[in-house]
């Protein structure tokens, strides 16, 4: 280091005048820093300093897992959850022009010249204290609303399924960002180290169905080990998980202790952080090869929780088989457990279509979040349904007056929410008599996942992470906590 | 004026105030000031600062031996003096004193009684006692000082340390709204000036009954005005708005909370469990009680993180509850080689944890004993653990212990009593174990508090309904007899069925074991159970195939996207998939479907059946026209039946369908089959006027002699 040995010596050369005026300033700027960095001496220091700790909630939480009871193809909210007579005495009639305001359309209708209103086909009915309107379709969701909060106000930008989906999992329409699943198993941790954090389940309904993609459970660019696992129905639920025939499990043991030390080495060389997530998953995968087949297995579920859900509960690859396996997931201590149920994209044929996939989650959802209510795991875990779009009130294609069908509707659509900490009983939210547009109380995506984090006990503004130069976080640059649906 | 003048101007001055302060003193009682003079008393703040400094400047003299020391004293005791007299007249403006104004009363007339002993005889006094006699002043004065401050300050005024952070009260479950909040809001921001010792606009806000006597303009709540919540919304410039703009003032929950409290009657034994939840006050309260349930962790152990490190293992998770929290959550999963040490591990940090979780662990009672010394559990969970009564009953009354799950465990009713004495439980969650009704009957009538969960009764009444049975093995086609079991997910099932295509009912024959089919028939079946709804009809039909062809060939192939495995197909006993694509399949579009088959031993042919799918949308149709040609020698067959398969008038899901051919019975030993697909698609359909696809897997020859 020849070259700086000279600059060094400059520096070195100075005498006792200005070492001690120089020190007192140095001082001086010390404590001035001291005042408007906090914890300057004290903590690590820096602005990082105040991020809190990785694995545990920033403050007390109300939900210590989240079941989500993903319905894609967007369930139509005017045959579910919010009812809209009006729509029914106008069955017909074009849609007012002040009503659509110009409202972007998708592909599939814009070159309608008439946009009919249509009414649901079925019955809605009043349940609950609070007299609820719940369509037919759902009477089992009906007996359960007392548990639940109904949220008619949501609204997004996206307007086909795979921005919207992704919008939804990962706060951005844009695909390479981590899901919600993987934000949580980053901020939180795993309670249980045998299982993964983030499990995916999937099921598929009769209805018109819109594929599903990997990414919506991958964990972008946080550490791999945070990324779903999808525990299929079949014999095998995760995809090469069993030793192969021949190895027995101390093979096993032995195998993985040698390449451990391999990649420790590696490590120490080149001090990647994926190699150290590499090896933790090598060491989840050999716990989950005992405790993933003992939690799938339901044989020893008393009749009585069978009936509760419904028979089709032991048929492997159903929702309801679905929603069993996400209690006993919830139970082991899994922190995000994810279900897709596909069909739900009634551009057409949409009473045929939706009463049987309504068959499919009814008596299932509303069984999940009673089971849950009977274990006391319903305060301490939040149960979420509800689709990624809502789906308009005109019909697509010509109208009939015995079968139609709805195209994609963003600006408004209804989820509900149970347990873990948000208030119980309510409506939230209320769209205008068209079912068209939000009239009070709307929540945008961001501020949905806002409101989880919250529930989860994170502050959705510091749970980041640093990637390609700039700190990323669920909610990215948006949303707000919705106070009033947290009890 | 002279300076004898002075003096003596000064002597019967300060002759006069010490006999007017004795008079006043003696005769307190009796005692009834003008307002002027109450008016000249409220002079004392302001004066009282003379004597304090010109004491010490007297004192300071005197040690420099300063001649004109007199007059110095002179000029300190006469403001001694007066700030005693006002001091006095002020005590008597307002209601009855305080300890703390009667310490400082006593007190200051000690200083003044030292002054003017120092003034009228400080030429007499030896050196020595002079200094005592200082020294004594100077106690005094400092503490009269500081009494007064208490006085106007409050008691705390000068106690250092963060006032912000005091120790805030736990909470218990269900706080009285007035102790627990509203006092407080008083303690804190009011009674400084509203207390027994002072007591600004005569309003004491000290205790609940002064609270409500009121002040000078009367008590606080009348039907007309209250005239504290008045004063404290009054905008901060306002003159009457309380409390003063240059003290602290309240925060909006405070003035929510004192708003609501008023507006609901302001009662003093008015509890949170009483309040509506949809008000504003309840949300306040509900917060504080968590804060100070957070609170109250806050005393806890410190842990630290490597402690906490060092014990997290595969199967035993510590985390703390949130950031920066002392209380602890414990979670262990059963592992292959448990044992008792994994809780005796948790021991260094027992008494940080808040909530326990043991999951389908094998408890005994040595475990529940360990329990017993976690003082600060709150919440504990066993699902699923093998334990008995007994050892349960090990477990000892935890003050803290608040909610308490056991579902899926096998405790039964000998664990009521111990649970009964667990009076801090609130919560018990006993669904799926052998605990009766009437145990838990017992458990509520001696606790009152607890809520017990059993089941969720909503459930009740949900459907219940049998999926359908399978057939094993599910042989759509075969040659020997052979025996078919129903299975089913569930236990104890009827299975009942009918083999004459009629729908079956609940008269109709249940299975015993299995069933024999040795003929071709058509099974119609659904499976029953008491306290279910049974399951929908299913059926499937078997025919019996056992002519199968030595030798045959079809005159025209398949078409080119749907060969299949090829000829051997159609006689290989297998059933195609709903999968079409599937290699169990051929079909036929352009081509008709000719098939010569050839025989070695003659039998009498009555009948075939081919077996092909139905699926309008991708335009799979039943074929025009099915011929059977059949003889004793290849060049000379005769037509034995002919089949036109009704027309589709309407679109039709994706089914199977079978073609019976039937006809007199006639010895063969060379069979034609010839099939022409559907030429033209009818017009409600899309393909309309396009020829419709033949699908086919199997083709049985029916005999006479093989039934």
């Amino acid at each position: 280091m020849e070259p700086n040995d000279e600059l060094m010596n400059e520096k070195l050369n100075i005498n006792r005048r200005h070492f001690f005026s120089k020190l007192s300033v140095g001082l001086g700027t010390v404590a001035l820093g001291s005042l408007m960095i906090p914890g300057l001496f004290t903590r690590r220091g820096g602005l990082d300093a105040d991020m809190p700790m990785l694995g545990v909630p920033h403050f007390a939480p109300k939900a210590k897992r989240i079941i989500y009871l993903f319905q894609a193809g967007a369930p139509s909210q005017l045959e579910s959850f919010d009812y809209k007579p009006l729509l029914n005495e106008r069955m017909g009639e074009d849609l007012p022009e002040s009503i659509r305001n110009g409202q972007r359309l998708t592909g599939m209708t814009a070159n309608q010249d008439q946009f009919p209103l249509v009414g649901s086909f079925t019955g809605f009915k009043q349940y609950g204290q609070n007299g609820t309107w719940i369509s037919d379709y759902f009477p089992h969701i009906g007996k359960i609303v007392d548990e639940i909060c109904i949220v008619k106000s949501m609204h997004t930008e996206a307007i086909n399924h795979d921005p919207a989906i992704t919008f939804f999992q990962t706060g951005n329409q844009n695909s390479g960002r981590p899901s919600m699943g993987s934000w949580m198993s980053y901020g939180l941790g795993n309670e249980n180290q045998n299982l993964p954090a983030f499990v995916v389940l999937t099921s598929r309904g009769k209805g018109n169905s819109q594929g599903l993609y990997s990414k919506l459970w991958s964990s972008g660019f946080l550490d791999s080990k945070h990324q779903g696992v999808l525990l299929r129905s079949g014999k095998d639920p995760v995809l090469y998980l069993n030793d192969p025939d021949g190895i027995s499990r101390s093979d096993k043991r032995m195998m993985l202790d040698k390449i451990a030390d391999l990649n420790n080495q590696h490590y120490h060389r080149v001090h990647d952080e994926e190699i150290q997530s590499r090896i933790a998953q090598y060491e989840m995968a050999y716990r989950m090869q005992m405790s993933v087949p003992e939690v799938m297995n339901i044989k020893e579920e008393p009749e009585s929780i069978i009936k509760m859900y419904g028979a089709e509960a032991l048929i492997p690859g159903t929702f309801a088989a679905n929603c069993l396996q996400a209690r006993r997931l919830a139970e082991n201590g899994v922190r995000f457990i994810q279900l897709y149920h596909q069909g739900w994209d009634q551009h057409g044929n949409l009473p045929n279509e939706m009463s049987k996939q309504a068959l499919d989650v009814d008596q299932a959802s509303a069984a999940l979040v009673l089971d849950l209510k009977q274990r006391g795991m319903l305060d301490d875990t939040l149960v979420i349904w509800g689709g990624e779009f809502g789906r308009t009130n005109y019909c697509q294609g010509r109208f009939r007056p015995d079968n139609y069908g709805r195209d994609h509707h963003p600006r408004s659509f209804s989820i509900w929410m149970a347990g873990g900490g948000v208030k119980k009983g309510i409506s939230f939210g209320e769209t205008d008599e068209f079912g068209y547009n939000i009239i009070k109380d709307p929540v945008h995506i961001h501020d949905f996942h806002a409101t989880l984090l919250h529930l989860m006990g994170i502050d959705h503004e510091q749970l980041t992470y640093k990637y390609q130069g700039r700190r990323f976080r669920l909610t990215d640059v948006a949303g707000n906590v919705v106070n009033d649906l947290i009890a | 004026m002279t300076e004898k003048s002075l003096k003596v101007f000064f002597n019967y001055t300060i002759y006069s105030l010490a006999i007017l302060l004795v008079f006043l003193l003696v005769f307190e009682q009796y005692l009834k000031i003008p307002s002027l003079i109450n008016w000249l008393g409220r002079w004392h703040p302001l004066i009282l600062h003379f004597p304090i400094v010109l004491i010490f400047v007297t004192i300071v003299q005197y040690w420099r031996m300063d001649k004109n020391i007199t007059w110095y004293l002179a000029i300190t005791t006469l403001f001694t003096l007066v700030s005693a007299v006002t001091g006095f007249i002020l005590s008597l403006d307002g209601n009855s004193k305080g300890n703390i104004i009667i310490t400082h009363q006593w007190l200051g007339i000690g200083v003044s009684f030292l002054m003017v002993v120092w003034y009228f005889k400080f030429s007499k006094l030896k050196d020595k006692s002079i200094k005592s006699l200082l020294g004594l002043l100077v106690v005094f004065i400092v503490l009269t000082g500081h009494y007064g401050g208490m006085v106007t300050h409050g008691q705390d005024f000068l106690s250092f340390g963060k006032s912000s952070n005091e120790k805030m009260l736990t909470l218990p479950d269900n706080p009285n709204i007035y102790t627990h909040f509203v006092q407080p809001i008083f303690d804190k921001k009011c009674v400084s000036c509203h207390n027994e010792n002072k007591a600004k606009g005569e309003l004491i806000l000290s205790s609940y009954n002064s609270l409500l006597k009121g002040g000078e303009s009367g008590p606080l709540m009348n039907d007309l005005e209250n005239t504290l919540l008045h004063r404290i919304e009054l905008p901060r410039e306002d003159d009457d708005h309380m409390p003063p703009s240059d003290e602290e003032q309240l925060t909006e929950s405070e003035v929510a909370i004192l708003k609501n409290w008023f507006e609901l009657g302001a009662s003093e034994s008015l509890a949170f469990t009483e309040l509506d939840p949809e008000s504003g006050i309840f949300k306040i309260v509900q917060n504080k009680i968590n804060e100070s349930k957070a609170q109250s962790w806050s005393d806890l152990p410190e842990v630290t993180d490597k402690d906490l490190h060092a014990l997290n293992s595969d199967y035993c998770t510590i985390r703390r509850l949130y950031h920066g929290a002392n209380a602890l959550q414990v979670l262990i999963f059963p592992q292959k080689n448990y044992s008792i040490k994994v809780l005796q591990n948790l021991k260094p940090v027992s008494n940080n944890i808040i909530e326990l979780n043991l999951f389908d662990l094998p408890l005994t009672g040595k475990e529940m004993k360990l329990l017993n010394s976690f003082e600060h559990l709150e919440s504990l969970n066993i699902r699923g653990c093998t334990i008995t009564e007994e050892d349960f009953n090990e477990l000892e009354y935890l003050k803290n212990l608040k909610v308490l799950k056991a579902y899926d465990t096998q405790l039964g009713d000998e664990v009521v009593n111990r649970l009964a004495s667990f009076t801090s439980l609130r919560d018990l969650y006993v669904f799926n174990t052998n605990i009766t009704s009437s145990g838990v009957d017992n458990l509520r009538s001696k606790n009152k508090n607890l809520n017990i969960m059993i089941e969720a009764t909503e459930a009740n009444d949900f459907k219940a309904v049998l999926p359908p049975p399978t057939l094993e093995p599910a042989r759509y086609f075969f040659r020997d007899p052979f025996y078919v079991k129903f299975e089913h997910p569930l236990n104890q099932i009827d299975f009942r069925y009918t083999t004459d295509s009629k729908d079956p009912d609940n008269n109709s024959a249940i299975v015993s074991d299995s069933l024999l089919i040795d003929k071709n028939c058509t099974l119609k079946f659904f499976a029953s159970k008491v306290g279910w709804e049974s399951s929908i009809i299913d059926s499937m039909t078997f025919l019996r195939s056992n002519q199968i062809p030595p030798r045959f060939k079809l005159e025209y192939p398949p078409n080119e996207k749907y060969i299949g495995k090829g000829g051997q197909l159609l006689f290989d006993h297998e059933k195609g998939p709903m999968n079409f694509g599937d290699s169990s399949w051929m079909a036929y579009l352009e081509n008709d479907f000719i098939l010569s088959c050839e025989f070695d031993e003659i039998f009498t042919l009555n009948g075939v059946i081919l077996s092909s799918m139905v699926h309008t949308d991708p335009y799979l149709f039943p074929p025009s026209q099915i011929m059977v040609y059949g003889g004793m020698d290849a060049g000379n067959l005769r037509i034995l039946g002919t089949l036109r398969p009704s027309e589709i008038k309407e679109r039709e899901e994706q089914h199977f369908e079978y073609y019976h051919c039937a006809f007199q019975p006639c010895e063969v030993k060379f069979i034609k089959v010839i099939v022409q697909p559907l030429h033209k698609i009818p017009i409600w359909h899309q393909g309309k006027g396009e020829r419709g696809w033949f699908f086919i897997d199997e083709v049985v020859f029916k005999s006479v002699e093989g039934v």
